[in-house]
């Protein structure tokens, strides 16, 4: 290998060590991960609801205080979507809560940070169980209750519409027939 | 039965019977046929090779944009079906109501409402960027779909319409099988399509108890087929269009544009064929007080909605109605309530400008203004941003504005075709009409 060669290879290497030195904090200055956790707080008396609480806390645990985050129960009315329960700010702790009222022993839970300059967004999902006792009756947040509606209501329409057909196409026929059989007795 | 021909019609001529009448168009000069058909051919083709373009490029060839999704097709789509709505409604509400003056105008109406709705039916199909997976619709449906609905109310309606429009043709194609001087494939129509008609007590019975079902329930289905269509927009949570007005909104405004596209094609044939004896001023004059009450009706509605959204003035509403009434869409909403709603009513309204020209000026700017309160219903409540204060803008691209004047001139050249074949008058209906009026 020629000493050119040797030369040119070693500012290669050097100028590899130098982007890769350089670049790596620069990598290494973007938001901060977080951890986003989830859990079902208890009444401690009838009277009190029920509780969603999230816990957002950065890549040592820490929790993140004054952020956003969202909470959502997963549905389904036309199809699976979210329903939107409401936001919450973290407390010093990192703590974010808004007062849940179930309407199954079983709901789906989404919580969503959306994320800042310092913290990365991010979310997590979990289930939540209450016992039967404390399902609420029909509220104003609670979609899925229609889910008997969206199964019946489009096959009524899907019969009502067949019906519309087979009639205006017998009318049709009926009558050409009639005034066929009746040119024929003529 | 005589020959009457576009000759008899240059040289001023009416045509002399009430047969003559009603198929004037059908045995007038073929080569004024053929001329009137290349000229309403040639927009239509444009129209056809701007599609084909936009089908090669993409929805981007379109003005549409992230924010403003819904244009000019948009428009097309509520206002074409809109028309045939109005059409089919207006022959169904004064067969069932037994109005001696729809003899003359009910088959140009049911042929309106046929026609303007298959134009109308290919508005969806034209504004989805990948029509060949459309199929997917029949194959796999999903019952949730509003646009499976949206397919099988438009289908519904469709299937009523074709059937009020050919169960009346049965006796008047028994009037031209014979003596006619129609021959060939024509002529071998009518004989198949009359089905033997002789108008027996019996014949007559029938097709009129069939002919009351199908207006009654062509009545309830335009109404509710055109509510559907509101649906696409009343039930988002879009301010400007989350409204419980928007179903009778639309039906409204479908009657009323309806109105006035019967007109027009009423008075366009009642003077290229001279058919005055028979398409009376009267008739026309009614259609005007209809389509004027229509068009009271819907300022009624327009004030309705521009009030009670403005008096709360919601933090979501007031940039939509700022937008619209006082802004940028300002001038055209302004320019459709004095054009589309101010003018018509007071040319119909004084005697002096109730004329056969004045009812068509009126109809023409119903028509066009209608077409523009679309615009406006669609664009300025899409133009405010749902995210941030940022304010979206649409202008209509040559492609879209090629493909709206194609299909628009497609309207006359399938009328023109449709009565090249079938007679343009009811003439067994007019009969039978005059001979309730004598009795």
């Amino acid at each position: 290998m020629s000493g050119q060669r040797i030369r040119n290879l070693l500012f290669s290497l050097g100028l590899m060590v130098f982007v890769i030195g350089g670049a790596a904090p620069v990598a290494a200055a973007g938001p901060d991960t977080t951890t986003l956790t989830l859990e079902l707080k208890e009444p401690a008396k009838p009277d009190i609801p029920y509780y969603l609480m999230a816990r957002l806390v950065d890549a040592e645990g820490t929790g993140i205080s004054g952020e956003s985050v969202s909470f959502y129960r997963k549905v389904e009315i036309l199809g699976a979507r979210l329903a939107y329960l409401g936001d919450a700010e973290t407390d010093s702790t990192g703590v974010a809560k808004i007062a849940f009222n179930p309407s199954k022993e079983r709901s789906e839970i989404l919580v969503r940070f959306g994320g800042s300059d310092e913290f990365a967004a991010g979310e997590t999902a979990g289930t939540v169980t209450v016992p039967p006792e404390a399902v609420s009756s029909f509220g104003s947040d609670d979609a899925d209750t229609l889910e008997p509606l969206r199964v019946v209501m489009p096959r009524l329409m899907a019969v009502l519409v067949a019906l519309i057909w087979i009639g205006l196409i017998w009318i049709v026929l009926s009558t050409t027939r009639t005034i066929r059989r009746e040119a024929e007795g003529a | 039965m005589s020959v009457w021909s576009l000759d008899a019609r240059w040289r001023g001529d009416s045509p002399s019977s009430l047969d003559d009448a009603s198929v004037a168009p059908a045995v007038s000069s073929r080569r004024a046929f053929l001329l009137c058909v290349a000229a309403l051919a040639i927009p239509v083709a444009g129209g056809v090779v701007a599609y084909i373009y936009q089908l090669t490029q993409g929805l981007s060839v379109t003005g549409l944009n992230d924010e403003v999704f819904w244009g000019v097709y948009t428009v097309d789509l509520v206002t074409f079906i809109g028309f045939s709505y109005g059409g089919a409604l207006v022959s169904a509400i004064l067969r069932l109501t037994n109005a001696s003056w729809r003899g003359p105008i009910s088959r140009i109406a049911e042929a309106t409402a046929v026609v303007t709705l298959i134009i109308g039916a290919l508005f969806p199909i034209i504004h989805i960027g990948r029509p060949e997976r459309l199929w997917e619709m029949f194959v796999r449906p999903q019952i949730n779909s509003p646009q499976l609905w949206d397919m099988v109310a438009i289908g519904t309606y469709l299937l009523a319409t074709l059937v009020l429009f050919s169960l009346p043709l049965i006796p008047d194609l028994a009037r031209l099988r014979e003596g006619n001087g129609i021959g060939g494939w024509r002529a071998r129509l009518y004989r198949w399509g009359s089905f033997g008609w002789r108008g027996t007590e019996v014949q007559r019975r029938t097709l009129n108890r069939a002919l009351t079902i199908v207006a009654i329930a062509i009545v309830p289905l335009a109404i509710m087929v055109h509510t559907v269509l509101s649906y696409a927009f009343s039930l988002t949570s879009r301010p400007g269009w989350h409204s419980t007005i928007f179903g009778p909104y639309f039906v409204i405004a479908a009657v009323y544009s309806g109105i006035a596209i019967v007109i027009l094609a009423s008075v366009a044939y009642r003077r290229v064929y001279r058919l005055e004896k028979w398409i009376d001023e009267r008739s026309i004059r009614f259609l005007a007080y209809l389509m004027v009450a229509m068009g009271v009706a819907y300022a009624y509605f327009t004030f309705t909605e521009v009030t009670t959204a403005g008096y709360v003035g919601g933090r979501e509403e007031a940039p939509v109605l700022y937008g619209l009434m006082l802004d940028r869409y300002a001038p055209l909403f302004w320019g459709f309530v004095v054009m589309g709603l101010v003018v018509p009513v007071l040319l119909v309204a004084f005697r002096k400008t109730r004329t056969i020209a004045g009812i068509t000026i009126a109809a023409g700017l119903v028509v066009g203004a209608m077409w523009l309160k679309r615009f406006l219903i669609i664009v300025p409540t899409l133009a405010p941003s749902l995210l941030g204060d940022s304010y979206g803008s649409y202008t209509p691209s040559w492609v879209e504005l090629m493909v709206t004047v194609g299909a628009a001139a497609a309207i006359p050249l399938l009328l023109v075709l449709l009565f090249r074949v079938v007679p343009v008058l009811s003439a067994d209906e007019i009969e039978e009409l005059n001979d309730q009026v004598r009795s």
